[in-house]
């Protein structure tokens, strides 16, 4: 029984259209014009327990609308969305109850009082056991470092302390699912790892499940094996990370560092590589992997030289989504 | 329910962070209600009484009238509909749906503790210098509790008037004339300028069907025992009726604000 199911949905919003002009500003005050924007337009998938799903598009493709539909903080234009087996706008504090949320560009925490407090008034709220509280404050000064900052007030935090203590805050009443809404933007690199380190840590300790809207590809790649594709308020792509880069990411990069010399390149051309660079005992051999195999590339390599370093690299993901979104409009 | 007794007292630590500038706020506060005081003062003249709707009024009653307001007056203070129309304008809202609180008691709890608060950091400083330096009239035992009691009915009118008039931030973007327009409504009908004695009786009569009296007036002439034991019962019932009527309001409302919300962002 999946725990999270969306069917048909869809969320429609009135936006006041202006009419030009003096005049037109008049008339607007007796009549007004409304254009009716599909933010979501039928959207169907579900979820099974302990999935971490990355879902991607680009601004206004209706990812934040989804996620808000399925926290229970909007209501569907039509449409079917189920989370734990109930409907989260009708039962909205009863869902509440089994599920943590971090918006990116908002807290939940208490401006002005100390991390610490507000964890202990999320203790109230969520009637969360004593023990629990203290094992679960434990891991995330273990792992997330909250104890450095826990006693100072939200707003003299940085932007990492603050994504930290949400993310706390978040995970505090050991909820069935998880919900991120960009929560790395504008992180420095050594945070962003440690929060994705803690996000797998509790997915394989507690199997959590996670949904995670982003547009950090880095997050993806790292997270979920099974990524969302959103644009215009539809599904683009539902499926596999690996299937996604193969069907649409064709590129591929062999990089090697070599030791001695390559005399003869024809065989590697007979493969119908697209480019190769080599100088200085290094190369870089570019293909097409709808055409190529990456294994009869390297096979070729090790066969012809003695090699120190060999990468490859698939094509970046941001390619990818640009070449769904491409073919999906 | 015990989430809520932890809401009351973040709200009262909240506010004692910043108690200095709290405290100073009552010196404003005490001035204005000595302005009142000089105004009363001087209308009522050299024989310190005038005619009303129920008979004369004297200094002493006048002076009594005017502390008793400014008592009253630290309960019903509140900033829920800036509050309301700020959270949902920017979104913040959110953060109060995702966790499993009902946001009309939240809010209500906040008002309390930091009615509490004031109670303590305001009224009590004041309530001092105001009992060692006017003469006011006391009222017996039983006159107090039942005060005590309409004071307490008209805390939750006021907060129930001004969650629902939050609720219009669902649909308007700004909200302070609708605030300004409720204040209006308040400072005429209420009694907490002119007691509802020296209204022209049209005013008296539209002022029954309101419940601002029931707010500032009824509680304060129960203070000075101008009040019946009947009639108290008959108030205390109309406060219940407003208050159980806008409750019913406020639920419907809010379940189609809810349906309506828009959010900025994503």
């Amino acid at each position: 029984m999946p725990v999270i199911k969306a069917e048909n949905l869809c969320k429609e919003f009135r936006q006041r259209k202006g009419r030009e002009g003096l005049t037109g500003a008049f008339k607007d005050l007796f009549n007004r014009k409304y254009k009716i924007i599909k933010a979501v337009d039928d959207i169907s998938y579900t979820v099974e327990k302990g999935e971490i799903v990355g879902y991607i598009g680009p601004n206004g493709a209706g990812k934040s609308t989804t996620v808000k539909m399925l926290v229970g903080v909007l209501v569907p234009s039509s449409g079917v969305v189920e989370v734990n087996g109930i409907v989260p706008y009708k039962k909205r504090e009863l869902n509440a109850k089994r599920i943590g949320v971090v918006f990116g560009q908002k807290t939940q925490l208490w401006w002005d009082i100390p991390v610490l407090e507000t964890l202990d008034l999320m203790r109230h709220i969520y009637n969360i056991p004593e023990k629990q509280y203290r094992d679960n404050l434990k891991i995330f000064s273990d792992i997330l470092g909250i104890n450095e900052f826990i006693n100072a007030p939200v707003r003299q935090l940085s932007l990492g302390q603050r994504m930290r203590a949400d993310i706390s805050c978040a995970l505090l009443h050991n909820p069935d699912i998880l919900f991120l809404d960009e929560p790395t933007i504008g992180l420095d690199v050594v945070v962003k790892e440690k929060i994705r380190e803690f996000i797998l840590e509790i997915n394989r300790t507690r199997q959590t499940t996670v949904i995670l809207a982003t547009h950090d590809m880095s997050d993806i790649e790292r997270l979920s094996s099974r990524v969302i594709v959103i644009n215009h308020g539809r599904v683009a792509y539902d499926g596999n990370l690996s299937t996604l880069k193969k069907q649409y990411g064709t590129e591929e990069t062999v990089a090697a560092d070599i030791v001695g010399k390559i005399e003869d390149l024809s065989e590697l051309r007979a493969l119908g590589v697209n480019e190769i660079k080599y100088e200085d005992n290094k190369i870089t051999i570019k293909y097409d992997t709808s055409r190529i195999n990456s294994s009869a590339v390297v096979s070729w390599l090790v066969n012809k030289a003695e090699t120190k370093d060999i990468n490859i690299i698939g094509t970046p993901i941001e390619e990818v989504i640009r070449k769904i979104y491409a073919v999906k409009n | 329910m015990k989430k809520y007794l932890k809401f009351i007292q973040i709200a009262f630590k909240d506010r004692l962070a910043y108690r200095v500038e709290y405290f100073f706020g009552v010196v404003g506060f005490f001035f204005l209600f000595l302005a009142q005081l000089f105004v009363w003062r001087s209308l009522l003249g050299q024989s310190q009484q005038a005619a009303s709707n129920s008979g004369v009024v004297t200094l002493k009653e006048m002076t009594t009238y005017v502390f008793v307001v400014m008592i009253v007056g630290i309960f019903m203070r509140n900033n829920i509909i800036e509050n309301m129309s700020i959270r949902i304008r920017n979104g913040l809202i959110a953060m109060d749906l995702i966790k499993p609180i009902n946001f009309k008691t939240y809010l209500f709890s906040d008002m309390i503790g930091k009615s509490f608060f004031n109670f303590l950091f305001q009224l009590l400083p004041v309530l001092a210098l105001g009992l060692i330096f006017l003469r006011i009239n006391y009222p017996t035992v039983p006159n107090f509790l039942l005060f005590c009691v309409t004071v307490a009915g008209s805390m939750v009118i006021m907060f129930l008037l001004s969650f629902t008039l939050g609720l219009l931030a669902f649909w308007y973007q700004s909200m302070w004339q609708l605030n300004a327009l409720l204040w209006a409504f308040i400072s005429l009908f209420s009694g907490m300028y002119i007691p509802l004695w020296f209204f022209p009786k049209m005013l008296v009569d539209i002022s029954n069907f309101l419940p601002f009296r029931l707010m500032y007036f009824v509680p304060i002439s129960v203070f000075m025992g101008k009040v019946g034991l009947v009639d108290c019962v008959y108030l205390l019932l109309q406060q219940f009726l407003w208050i159980v009527g806008l409750f019913i309001l406020s639920r419907l409302m809010w379940r189609t604000a809810i349906k309506k919300l828009v959010i900025q962002g994503g």
